[in-house]
């Protein structure tokens, strides 16, 4: 009776593993979320830092706790399918049994945790390169809407170095010559020295050369798009270790089958044992 | 009755857009007015100097407001491209300096009013 049971617990086993996974996988990722917070102000940003700060982003959201989480989930059922492996080899009989459809299904559990894991993976990589192409994008229409103005930018940056020379001139000629100042040249005066000095530390700053080597706008988009490369990459990994999974859901499912035949078989010989139900089976202890 | 309301429609608009200063338009206001007051022949020296000299300090502040604003070059309008085309006759006040003339012979000389260039004239149209 028991055996037919663990037979049926057994079926039941590898024909709901499937539903059960991607009914679980969809609540999992429904609820574990991330929504980058990132300011459209840190879009100026050179790209390594800004995949630093989408990075930190990542870890403060729920997805990645329950990554974490499932992350440790595994490492647990990996050790304890370890363990389980090592135990039969040192049982037999029914105890045998029980540890083989333990090791079912735990190796069951594990393979619907690792499905949640790259599931959630793949999330974060596709959250991810969404962040990355609105970037991109961005980064376009401001290219477009910087050339059409490159060449009023030319004369102004012509107009500025043309004129940054002109201060103390002017001071001298016409400042000083009329006798007062007004408001704003006072203010510029003031304000521009403190410029001058703060442009200096920035060029003296280690990381000002730094920020300067992928700040051009045709660096920081090949280095965006490298970034969303590796994502594809990461993602097609990710794919091939589903496909992996997929396997290792047919081998659980086959073991299943397996244990299935052989209690069937254990309960077959039971079955097979004499019975008495037969009045000839009986006749000699009526004819003596 | 179309043209009435087409009319006060356009009045409506013309209220509801309020006339926004940029930096180039305070620039070339000022700058016209120095113009005007340099060639005002009504004018008394004395007055001409002081008002000159005052305009002069606007318009340099109105210039380095002009150069020092990034957003102009931002979809810049017909006026911004041409005072950046421009620039000697635009940045009046740094031109002169930069090429050591009092401000109003430098307008004069970028007008091609020159003393030798009217003496020319004089001397073509007799």
């Amino acid at each position: 009776m028991t055996f037919r049971l663990t037979k049926y617990f057994i079926i039941l086993i590898i024909c709901g593993s499937n539903f059960m996974i991607s009914k679980s996988v969809f609540a999992l990722t429904n609820n574990a979320n991330w929504k980058p917070q990132i300011v459209e102000k840190m879009y100026i940003l050179p790209p390594k830092q800004l995949n630093r700060v989408l990075n930190n982003d990542f870890k403060s959201s729920s997805l990645a706790a329950t990554l974490n989480n499932k992350d440790l989930k595994i490492k647990t059922r990996h050790g304890r399918i370890k363990e389980l492996n090592n135990s039969i080899l040192t049982f037999d009989g029914d105890e045998k049994i029980e540890l083989q459809h333990q090791l079912i299904v735990e190796k069951r559990d594990y393979i619907k945790d690792m499905h949640q894991l790259l599931k959630m993976k793949k999330k974060e990589l596709k959250i991810k390169k969404e962040f990355y192409k609105q970037i991109e994008n961005k980064m376009n229409i401001k290219n477009v809407a910087n050339k059409q103005n490159q060449n009023m930018f030319k004369k102004r940056e012509k107009i500025i170095k043309r004129t940054s020379i002109l201060d103390d001139k002017i001071f001298d000629n016409l400042l000083i010559s009329s006798g007062d100042m007004t408001k704003y040249s006072e203010a510029y005066s003031k304000n521009k020295n403190a410029i001058i000095i703060l442009k200096k530390a920035i060029a003296k700053h280690p990381m000002s050369n730094f920020n300067d080597k992928n700040n051009s706008p045709k660096d920081k988009i090949s280095s965006i798009r490298s970034y969303i490369e590796n994502i594809e990459t990461e993602t097609a990994i990710i794919e091939l270790k589903e496909e992996m999974l997929n396997y290792m859901v047919k081998l659980v499912a086959l073991d299943a089958m397996n244990l299935a035949e052989n209690i069937s078989y254990i309960n077959d010989d039971n079955n097979q044992a004499p019975n008495y139900n037969d009045p000839n089976d009986a006749l000699e202890f009526f004819i003596n | 009755m179309k043209i009435k309301i087409m009319l006060t429609m356009l009045l409506l608009l013309n209220f509801l857009n309020p006339a926004l200063a940029t930096s180039i338009e305070n620039m070339e206001r000022t700058r016209a007015a120095l113009i005007s007051v340099m060639l005002d022949a009504n004018m008394n020296a004395d007055k001409k100097q002081n008002k000159l000299k005052s305009f002069k300090l606007r318009l340099l502040d109105s210039e380095r407001i002009v150069i020092n604003d990034k957003k102009i070059i931002q979809n810049p309008d017909r006026y911004t491209i041409r005072a950046f085309e421009e620039y000697e006759l635009s940045f009046l006040v740094h031109a002169s300096i930069e090429n050591n003339l009092d401000i109003s012979d430098h307008w004069f000389n970028q007008m091609g009013l020159t003393t030798s260039n009217l003496e020319n004239t004089r001397l073509i149209t007799k």
